[in-house]
């Protein structure tokens, strides 16, 4: 049965941000100079975008004011004492002073106060010479202290998780860290304890500070008290090399600042880009990096001889593929030959794979997803919201995976618009997850059941609208252990509603990227389908596939068939990804020739005649696409290990082989193809792509809202412990840059300025709106010279109800954000985070099978049968089970029948 | 240990009386301790289940509070005061006897704490939350060894009494202020108004049946006849009454900013008196309960509030239980709860047990604590008439202030302003402690001047010995001094303030004769504020850590002959320009400006002797 719950309207709270509705402007007069203000905006934010500079510590801009470190201390003309400018609303006629005497001499003395008990270890401090607490010493403290007595002790750094350290004698009480834990994260796990001298930031003792968001706090910590065990001690700030980047880990994109020092990425920054990711990051994505360093990766290609796989020079390896390739699509024909993969690779990759397959393969066998996704005629078909749309929804409606697991930025944004925005939550699932304590309505189904509440859920969300602002879907597959028919025939119903726009909540990093280059069957790059966009792809490219092809479940069940001889795996592992093992392993073993591309050896590429190995994010440039269909630059930071190459330039060679020259030399040559050839993407050339300081939004020309160009040239550098703006980074003209120093420098055309730490932020100037209008419309005018852009009519039939027998329990299986995927357990801080294999049911049913909780019993589908460890859990409801997907060892692969409607599961005791 | 049945009923109980759950903290964590002995982990993760928040949360809240044990405590937790009154009457002897007698016995936690509102019967201690008053460390030892013995039957180390019901203190004379020992049935000097009925009926005030024989609740069936405006804007505001807390703002003007039709609203009563030297709230809590829940219902009818809080002081064991009490019989009589003697007017009380932190006596910081977080203040705007008690409008008034409220209905209150003197109307309980003959509370009318208060024979009886005045706190440890220069100094908050730059603050007056070191007294109440910060501002948090480190030495013979310019500077950083009352300040409170109050007194008025002190530390080089 359906549950629900009304839970209420979530508090609107006041918007001290001053980012609601525009009621006019006021004149506030700081230091002299007038500027205009939104009422009740913070002087402090007032102050900065005016270019005044108030020192603080305590006070982010994408949190709430708490007037802690009492730094900010000003003059208002007409106030009481010194009013700090962190909680100080503006108001019209306001003057300000910030520069009096007295104001300059509270200062002082608040940063003498801040130092009395400051350890001075500035030079073992990872904080040091990035730290406000040195800037702002240097631009307004004393310059000695007259503390003669002893320092407050603490024992140095503490852990209060696996990746955050807490040295208590650095902190300066700013309650940055345990603000951001409680209002952004939604984990208050870190808290004050103590009081007065002491007090202190604490975690329960047995409780450590394990959010997925942890080390956002050790970015925004203004002093070294918060460090990070990937980076510590790793480089000095001034030794780092930055340059910005989008995170791939998974498909929110979040901006981020890439760090290397001697060659090698030692830390990831997020950017506050206001649309994507407001300048939070997951402890995945942040430390993700550290895989790239792996010493598992594949250094040289290798070729099977003699039954093993041996090391081999480029031209040797390069040549057996083709060989392979070639001799399958001839002697077989092209449906022959399948590839799989590519949805973690750039744009780039995708484009130049999808053009190597369906051109020169001829094959239409191609599938970035695993069997773990939607349709793409659904993600690419349905209208599509952007994640700003969730800021001023009428309401959200999630129809999903867990999102806190497998997009964790995006949850954040979500919960955001819930907590703080107001934003009505409707809540659709099999089980409660990490967004339902959030939810207005609370909708539940029996797993494979969603189809069944579509009208409730139609009626629910049209009963909660009113007013403006668009129904966001966040649209997922919520469980690997069904089929997406069922959350696609409820999302046709949601579509129906006026101004329904779709956020596809696929998870692997560039999946959305793939899917509109063509890495899927049936469609062609630029969101045509192979129909309708054949002709011109035929002019470009020479040649298409005679007709729509398989997916990934297809291409398997093909290889096991035999149908399929060859088979290109592109930075996958469908042995360990795709949800039925016992599939993707005897069509791997069946397969007569098999190229792997990737980094790593895997479970797959170890069966594999060929394996050709990669460059990988940090070591190439290019774009992605986010799951919002927004394309995002990723930079180069080390050069590419061993003698890999990226995957784009891999096809190309192999297309050579083959008999054709794409003539694709660089990364722009490939960008401007795409944006020449490819309908979505017209005009989202190379040169274009490196002004657009929040990406570009497919198609542009529908988005042109979203499109911010630079005019180019100028950059400058933001402190790192304050939101770093996008497009202030300074690496495209060879500038190191300096992201974290707090110097402020300005680098670029005509002139270098050097200015006091922090004073100043100028901003790169953005180019005129008329710009952006020609831009926009010239996209428009191109797409609309190609063929038409795929839209999807749902009309979807309900998939049959299978009955559960009394015995068995329907399984639910989804994902944890840390798993056994290569991102984690190649990263030596991530691998331990991975929770292992576990079996959550209902107490009541786990009653029922009489072992102590994290006790081993045996988990029999009609597909095979694992030993795993069985827990308690409320979230999940009576017969119910849940499993994560791809966790150390046996589990959810080995039980999921694909082609099933529904797995039920078994739970028996081991006979000791 | 986790609660047992019992408990854990009973906390469900507490967590249903709170319009939000994590206003149990406070109250769960008492009631663990009343079981467990002290605040076991176990204990703070089932109270993070039981209000819903992360362990963490509740660590952090209770780590706040000083009466929340952490570890084992042994059977009796022995709290010595060593601040200013008792300083200056033995009780750092008391202390360290006590200390060194019981380092090695588990049974007994013998702990230095800040002024427990007991200095008319300094030197005072409290066994597990039960006064002690007017020890030596003979008799501190006699006390402690009597619980040991079984002689007197202990409360928790929570302060909840043994047997439900029977308070050990009830059964004895209570001290330290007018008790059955003093108790007189004439006014003398005084002008009795809120203390007359404990003075009329010494041996049962507290009792319902003393306070309906004494004309309780009579000013309410009065106020229950006319309209809230009539109450607030007419009668208050006649009345002129200013809030006895220590801001001293106007009541009915407070009352005035209540956003009209705005509701759910709260009265919250604030009973966490901790000022140093101020013990007037305790009495009015302990000895007279009904005038207040008189005054309370009085206050909410005028306000239109439905739910009353009163956050009475952790420490004050015996306070509590009597308005639990009062409280019970107060609703059993129809003076609480539905339709208040026929009036169709509704109010609920909730009482609520502080847990140690001086703090929370701040409006805002008291707000915070009743929600279950750290006691730390809030910025302001938006004020607590705005929103105040989790967000809605709200309006805190101190004891003594609506203790007052029903004897301004009853004799209206343009009678009550023509007492006192100028816009200091009415009467006001004064805490007379330190030097003088006869320390306790009196309630006289404003405008009666210092000497008067300390000299006449049946208030203060002058300074023992025949010594001198050498200065005197006004006002309670916020306050800056006065000498013995200024004894005919009227007692009225304005004239206090706009000419000597002090306050009347709580009332207290704090008095030294000439063999007091004033910068051993500056520097115990350096000590206090330093241990009472809350630590929310970096000015106040380091500050008045640095502040008593350096009067610590200058005190202890290692003082330096510049370090009072340094504390001078200092304190400037707190305060800016240091100088009067109101204060300056760079923090959101004014508890760091208050610990700034001793330096600018020494600096003003004991500048040379100060810097000779420092001069003879400088040559001898050792501490003394």
């Amino acid at each position: 049965m359906p549950r629900e719950h009304d839970r209420g309207g979530a508090g609107m709270t006041a918007n001290p941000t001053g980012t609601g509705p525009d009621d006019g402007s006021v004149k506030v007069t700081i230091d002299g100079k007038e500027v205009d203000a939104r009422p009740g905006e913070w002087l402090i934010k007032v102050a900065q975008d005016h270019g005044v500079f108030i020192p603080r510590f305590c006070w982010h801009e994408r949190m709430k004011p708490v007037g802690m470190c009492r730094m900010c201390l000003v003059e208002v003309e007409g106030q009481k004492g010194l009013p700090p400018a962190c909680t100080t609303p503006v108001a019209d006629g306001m003057v300000v002073n910030t520069q009096a005497d007295h104001v300059a001499k509270a200062q002082d003395a608040v940063l003498e106060f801040l130092l009395i008990n400051h350890p001075l270890d500035c030079p073992v401090c990872d904080r040091g010479g990035e730290c406000p607490l040195q800037d702002q010493t240097l631009a307004f403290g004393p310059g000695e202290s007259r503390f003669v007595e002893e320092k407050r002790h603490f024992e140095k750094p503490i852990p209060i998780s696996d990746t955050v350290l807490l040295d208590r004698e650095r902190c300066i009480q700013c309650g940055r860290c345990t603000r951001f834990a409680a209002e952004i994260a939604g984990d208050p796990l870190i808290d004050f304890g103590e009081r007065s001298g002491e007090m202190q930031v604490i975690t329960y003792p047995d409780e450590p500070f394990t959010s997925y968001f942890s080390g956002n706090t050790v970015q925004i910590c203004p002093v070294g008290a918060l460090t990070a065990t990937p980076y510590r001690f790793k480089a000095r700030p001034w030794d780092l090399a930055t340059s910005e980047t989008s995170c791939t880990t998974c498909s929110v994109g979040c901006r981020g600042a890439l760090q290397s020092s001697s060659n090698r990425l030692v830390r990831l920054l997020g950017v506050d880009s206001e649309p994507v990711n407001q300048g939070w990051l997951c402890d995945k994505g942040r430390f993700g990096y550290e895989h790239v360093h792996s010493p598992n990766r594949l250094n040289r290609p290798m070729v099977r001889r003699g039954g093993a796989l041996v090391e081999a020079s480029w031209p040797e390896a390069l040549d057996a593929a083709a060989e392979g390739l070639r001799r399958a699509r001839d002697d077989h024909g092209p449906g022959s030959v399948a590839l799989l993969g590519g949805a973690r690779g750039t744009n780039e990759d995708a484009y130049v794979w999808a053009r190597f397959a369906k051109s020169v393969l001829r094959t239409d066998h191609v599938d970035a997803q695993l069997g773990d996704g939607l349709p793409a005629e659904v993600v690419l078909g349905l209208p599509r919201a952007t994640i700003p749309d969730c800021d001023h929804a009428a309401a959200i409606v999630l129809l999903a995976p867990d999102l806190k697991e497998e997009l964790p930025v995006l949850f954040l944004r979500v919960r955001r618009a819930a907590e703080e925005l107001g934003v009505p939550l409707v809540d659709v699932a099999a089980r409660d997850h990490g967004l339902t304590r959030h939810a207005r309505i609370v909708i539940r189904h029996t797993p494979g059941g969603a189809g069944d509440v579509r009208d409730e859920i139609v009626d629910k969300v049209r009963d909660l609208v009113s007013g403006d602002g668009p129904v966001v879907v966040v649209l997922g597959r919520p469980s690997l252990a069904e089929p997406p028919d069922a959350t696609v025939h409820a999302a046709a119903a949601l579509a129906g509603l006026p101004d329904v726009r779709f956020l596809s909540a696929l998870r692997r990093g560039n999946v959305h990227g793939a899917l509109d280059l063509g890495l899927t069957p049936g469609f062609l790059p630029g969101r045509v389908t192979l129909e309708a966009g054949g002709a011109h792809f035929t002019d470009a490219w020479g040649a298409v596939p005679d007709s729509p092809g398989l997916d990934a479940a297809g291409i398997l069940e093909s290889a096991v068939q035999g149908q399929v001889q060859a088979l290109v795996i592109l930075g996958a592992d469908p042995v360990a990804d795709f949800p039925d093992r016992v599939v993707a392993r005897r069509a791997v073993e069946h397969v007569g020739f098999i190229v792997a591309v990737g980094a790593f050896l895997t479970g797959t590429s170890r069966h594999a005649d060929v394996v050709l190995p990669t460059a990988l994010w940090g070591e190439k440039e290019g774009t992605t696409t986010n799951l919002e269909g927004r394309v995002l630059r990723v930079s180069q930071q080390v050069s590419p290990r061993g003698t890999t190459m990226p995957d784009w330039r891999i096809a190309g060679e192999l297309a050579l082989r083959l008999g054709a020259d794409f003539d694709l030399a660089t990364v722009d040559e490939v960008q401007d193809e795409i944006a020449r050839v490819a309908p979505a993407h017209a005009g989202v050339d190379a040169a274009l792509l490196r002004r657009a300081r929040e990406g570009v939004v497919l198609p542009m020309h529908e988005h042109s809202d979203a499109l911010v160009l630079d005019a180019g040239g100028l950059a400058i550098t933001d402190a790192s412990w304050e939101p770093i703006r996008p497009g202030t980074i300074a690496s495209e003209d060879g500038h190191a840059s300096n992201v974290g120093t707090g110097v402020v420098e300005a680098t670029g055309t005509g002139s270098t300025t050097t200015v006091k730490p922090g004073l100043t932020e100028t901003e790169a100037p953005a180019a005129p709106e008329e710009e952006v209008a020609a831009v926009t419309n010239a996209a428009a005018t191109a797409a609309g010279a190609a063929p038409d852009r795929y839209r999807w009519e749902p009309a979807t039939d309900a998939p049959a109800v299978v009955k559960r027998d009394a015995y068995a329990l329907r399984l639910v299986v989804g994902r944890s954000l840390y798993d056994a995927g290569r991102i984690n357990s190649e990263s030596p801080s991530l691998a331990p985070l991975a929770p292992g294999q576990m079996l959550l049911v209902h107490p009541k049913d786990f009653d029922r099978v009489g072992v102590a909780p994290g006790g081993r019993v045996r988990v029999v589908s009609a597909r095979g049968s694992v030993q795993l460890p069985l827990r308690p859990d409320p979230s999940t409801p009576e017969g119910v089970a849940f499993l994560s997907f791809n966790q150390p060892g046996e589990g959810a692969a080995d039980l999921i029948d694909i082609s099933a409607p529904v797995n039920d599961i078994r739970v028996e005791t081991l006979r000791s | 240990m986790t609660f047992t049945p019992t408990n854990r009923a009973k906390a469900t109980e507490i967590v249903g009386r709170y319009p939000r759950p994590k206003s149990a903290i406070l109250p769960l964590a008492h009631l663990a301790q009343d079981q467990d002995g002290w605040l076991t982990g176990d204990a703070m993760k089932e109270i993070a289940e039981l209000v819903g928040v992360t362990p963490a949360e509740v660590l952090g809240t209770c780590s706040f509070y000083t009466m929340l044990k952490r570890e084992p405590v042994g059977r009796l937790v022995v709290s010595v005061c060593t601040n200013v009154s008792c300083l200056v009457t033995g009780g750092p002897d008391v202390l360290a006897h006590l200390d060194a007698r019981y380092a090695d016995d588990d049974d007994v936690y013998v702990e230095e704490v800040e002024c427990l509102a007991a200095c008319g019967g300094a030197p005072a201690l409290q066994v597990n939350y039960e006064f002690h008053e007017n020890v030596t460390p003979e008799s501190a030892e006699g006390v402690v060894e009597q619980y040991k013995a079984g002689e007197l039957e202990p409360r928790t180390v929570s302060g909840t009494a043994a047997t439900e019901g029977s308070s050990p203190a009830s059964e004895r004379p209570p001290a330290g202020y007018p008790g059955p020992q003093r108790a007189s049935e004439e006014d003398g000097p005084e002008t009795r108004l809120i203390t007359k009925r404990l003075h009329a009926r010494p041996d049962d005030s507290w009792t319902i049946e003393a306070a309906l024989a004494t004309g309780a609740y009579d000013g309410l069936r009065t106020a229950l006849t006319m309209t809230p405006a009539a109450i607030g804007q007419e009668q208050v505001k006649a009345s002129g009454l200013r809030g006895r807390g220590g801001a001293g703002f106007p009541a009915a003007t407070k009352w005035s900013f209540l956003p009209e039709g705005s509701h759910p609203r709260y009265l919250v009563v604030n009973d966490d008196e901790g000022e140093p030297s101020t013990f007037k709230d305790r009495m009015l809590t302990e000895r007279d309960p009904h005038q207040l829940i008189e005054g309370i219902v009085i206050a909410a009818f005028a306000i239109e509030a439905h739910l009353a809080f009163i956050y009475v002081r952790g420490e004050f064991a015996l306070g509590y239980e009597r308005l639990e009490q009062a409280v019970e019989d107060a609703y059993a009589q129809g003076f609480l709860g539905e339709n208040i003697l026929g009036s169709g007017f509704d109010l609920a009380v909730v009482i609520h047990r502080g847990a140690g932190a001086y703090i929370c006596g701040e409006e805002t910081a008291l707000l915070e604590s009743l929600e279950g977080e750290r006691g730390m203040p809030r910025i302001r705007p938006p004020f607590p008439a705005i929103e105040g008690l989790y967000a809605k409008p709200t309006v805190v008034n101190n004891v003594e202030t609506l203790s007052t409220l029903p004897h301004i209905i009853a004799m209206g209150g343009a009678k009550y302003a023509e007492l006192g003197v100028g816009k200091s109307t009415g009467t006001r309980i004064f805490s007379l402690s330190g030097h003088v003959n006869r320390p306790g509370n009196y309630e006289v009318e404003l405008g009666t001047t210092f000497r008067e208060l300390i000299e006449a024979p049946d208030l203060g009886g002058g300074v023992p010995n025949g010594r001198e005045v050498k200065f005197l706190i006004p006002g309670g440890a916020s306050s800056q001094w006065l000498t013995g220069d200024h004894l005919d100094v009227p007692l009225d908050m304005d004239v206090v303030q706009q000419e000597y730059g002090v306050m009347l603050g709580s009332g207290a007056v704090m008095v030294f004769d000439d063999t007091t070191n004033p910068a051993l007294v500056a520097w115990r109440l350096a000590k206090f504020f330093a241990h009472e910060s809350c630590g929310k501002c970096t000015p106040c948090r380091e500050g008045t850590g640095w502040i008593e480190k350096v009067l610590y030495r200058i005190s202890h013979g290692l003082g330096r002959p510049e370090d009072l310019d340094l504390l001078v500077d200092v304190g400037d950083g707190i305060s800016p320009g240091v100088v009067n009352a109101p204060f300056t300040q760079t923090t959101i409170c004014p508890l760091g400006p208050s610990a700034v109050s001793a330096i600018a007194s020494l600096d003003k008025y004991f500048r040379d002797e100060v810097i000779a002190m420092c001069r003879v530390s400088t040559t001898a080089g050792v501490p003394a």
